[in-house]
């Protein structure tokens, strides 16, 4: 059996190159706290969503009231 | 999203859950942002830079939050339109950063090849690729990249960019047609090809 790869294509190329790593859980954690701030704030009744939260550093979740999981209604948290 | 599995008849749709969200439960967005995050952060990764991506996803959600009432409930996979947000946010991000795509397009990503006889055979041809690429017209290149890298339908394509399936099939068959003349290579028109 022969170690020499398969000549890749260019479309075989293009498609390597999208390769990329997967985020870091906490990178994802992070964006959905500050989507669930939003959120909090519109439940609340305070502000809109978009405005002041913009780009500003998360809550952490445990500051969120009830946390994310007890707030949680939509379609089965995995 | 297309390649990326279809909706299970046991979960319920995104749009289902947008509508929700608009409607007395905003916390139903949640899921849909779970459904996604893996996959719009990686388009961010692959057109920006990781780095961009990480600080970029938290705004994607917000726009989408704050869009969520606009959103035709009737589609079921919020893909495309996150996707089309996504871009939003990246094209103010390269204003902003005073940079551009093709720029972008440079960014260090994960070494696509196993074996050190596949790195060094396909480096060359990969350089020549992204040069290609990167000389398209913006709106042909994120069609291609679109399908390419998103594995989106040139169906799918034409909803985040906002335009007539036509359109992007047009576009999508020009790009593919300059990367076959500058790279001389037939299989450049393999991208795509499935709808």
């Amino acid at each position: 059996m022969s170690d020499e790869p398969a000549k890749l294509g260019a479309g075989d190329l293009l498609q390597a190159l999208g390769k990329v790593q997967m985020p870091e859980p906490r990178v994802l954690d992070d964006a959905r706290e500050v989507l669930w701030s939003a959120i909090a704030d519109k439940m609340l009744g305070i502000g809109a969503a978009g405005g002041h939260h913009r780009r500003t550093t998360p809550r952490r979740q445990a500051d969120l009231p009830g946390g994310e999981r007890r707030m949680s209604m939509g379609g089965g948290d995995s | 999203m297309a390649g990326r599995g279809a909706v299970r008849s046991d979960v319920e749709p995104d749009g289902v859950l947008i509508e929700r969200s608009a409607h007395g439960r905003p916390d139903a967005f949640v899921e849909v942002a779970r459904r996604h995050e893996v996959a719009v952060h990686g388009y961010l990764a692959r057109r920006a830079g990781r780095q961009a991506a990480d600080d970029l996803l938290a705004e994607v959600w917000l726009r989408a939050f704050a869009a969520r009432a606009g959103y035709d409930a009737r589609h079921g996979d919020a893909g495309p339109w996150l996707y089309g947000i996504a871009r939003n946010v990246l094209r103010e991000h390269w204003r902003t950063a005073g940079a551009d795509e093709p720029a972008a397009l440079d960014e260090p990503r994960v070494d696509p090849w196993d074996g050190v006889n596949a790195r060094l055979d396909s480096a060359e041809r990969a350089k020549a690729v992204m040069a290609a690429v990167r000389e398209l017209p913006e709106a042909e290149r994120e069609v291609l990249l679109l399908v390419a890298w998103e594995q989106l339908t040139p169906a799918e394509a034409a909803k985040v960019l906002g335009v007539p399936q036509g359109t992007a099939r047009s576009r999508l068959h020009r790009a593919r047609a300059t990367l076959h003349q500058m790279l001389g290579e037939r299989d450049v028109q393999e991208i795509g090809v499935s709808t």
